[in-house]
């Protein structure tokens, strides 16, 4: 039997946000959950950036910052 | 792990991080779930390789004496040549992350141990203790020797180095004291 492999695109996304404590973080789960494109995620309450880290599909920044704003916070995008 | 040592746990971020490794900060994140990952496999590879350093030479199926005589100048060796790994092991020690460690401690290290100690003890080469007892006794003279060449001055000397003559002197007094 072969196994196919689908080829996957998944993208790695970082955000510095306003996240700071877990409740903070019940507030945006059941929005980063519900998005079908996200794979998994986690939000790095250790850093001083509150990363959030993404793994997805075809998602774009803005689609995430909306997300996140409609939990009432702000993220903008890391990057170089 | 300088950052980290020179900064401590909570001084350090991935920005920072990613600006002193030259990459960007999504870049760390490929690779790192968040900063305790990071920290956590940094504590995985250097202890790594603070144990290949500490079983160089070494076979648990060797006669006590000689096997804890290579064990103490490869540990000496080590710790005296890495002062950044100590400090960074000192750090975790003392954090909330520690548990965590002591998880991914290597398990292959623990049994070769493990066999060199019963070994021993059916050898009638060391006495059965507790094991934190044999291990106070063992290595915790070495580790304040090398605390004092480390420091580069005890108590009473200025200018003090841990010479092989003192660690034989020194690991003699402890095979004494282990022995039945």
């Amino acid at each position: 039997m072969t196994t196919v492999f689908k080829p996957k695109t998944t993208d790695v996304l970082v955000f510095k946000t306003n996240i700071r404590y877990k409740k903070d973080i019940s507030r945006v789960a059941p929005l980063l959950s519900a998005e079908e494109k996200i794979h998994c995620w986690n939000v790095d309450l250790g850093d001083i950036d509150k990363v959030l880290r993404i793994e997805a599909e075809e998602l774009t920044t803005g689609q995430v910052t909306q997300l996140i704003q409609q939990a009432g916070f702000q993220c903008e995008e890391l990057t170089d | 792990m300088e950052m980290i040592v020179k900064d401590g746990f909570d001084g350090l971020s991935m920005q920072k991080l990613a600006k002193a490794a030259e990459v960007s900060p999504a870049t760390i994140y490929i690779y790192f779930k968040d900063r305790e990952d990071l920290i956590l496999q940094v504590f995985e590879e250097v202890n790594g390789e603070m144990l290949k350093a500490t079983i160089k030479g070494f076979d648990p199926d060797m006669d006590f004496n000689e096997g804890m005589k290579v064990q103490w100048f490869n540990r000496a060796e080590y710790f005296t040549k890495h002062q950044l790994e100590v400090q960074f092991f000192e750090q975790l020690r003392y954090s909330p992350l520690y548990d965590k460690t002591i998880s991914i401690a290597s398990k292959a290290f623990g049994e070769s141990m493990s066999k060199f100690y019963h070994n021993a003890i059916d050898r009638k080469d060391l006495l059965p203790l507790p094991f934190e007892v044999f291990w106070a006794t063992a290595f915790a003279p070495l580790y304040q020797l090398v605390k004092f060449h480390t420091q580069g001055r005890s108590y009473v000397t200025k200018n003090f180095r841990l010479t092989d003559e003192m660690m034989e002197q020194t690991l003699k007094l402890v095979l004494k004291a282990l022995k039945p």
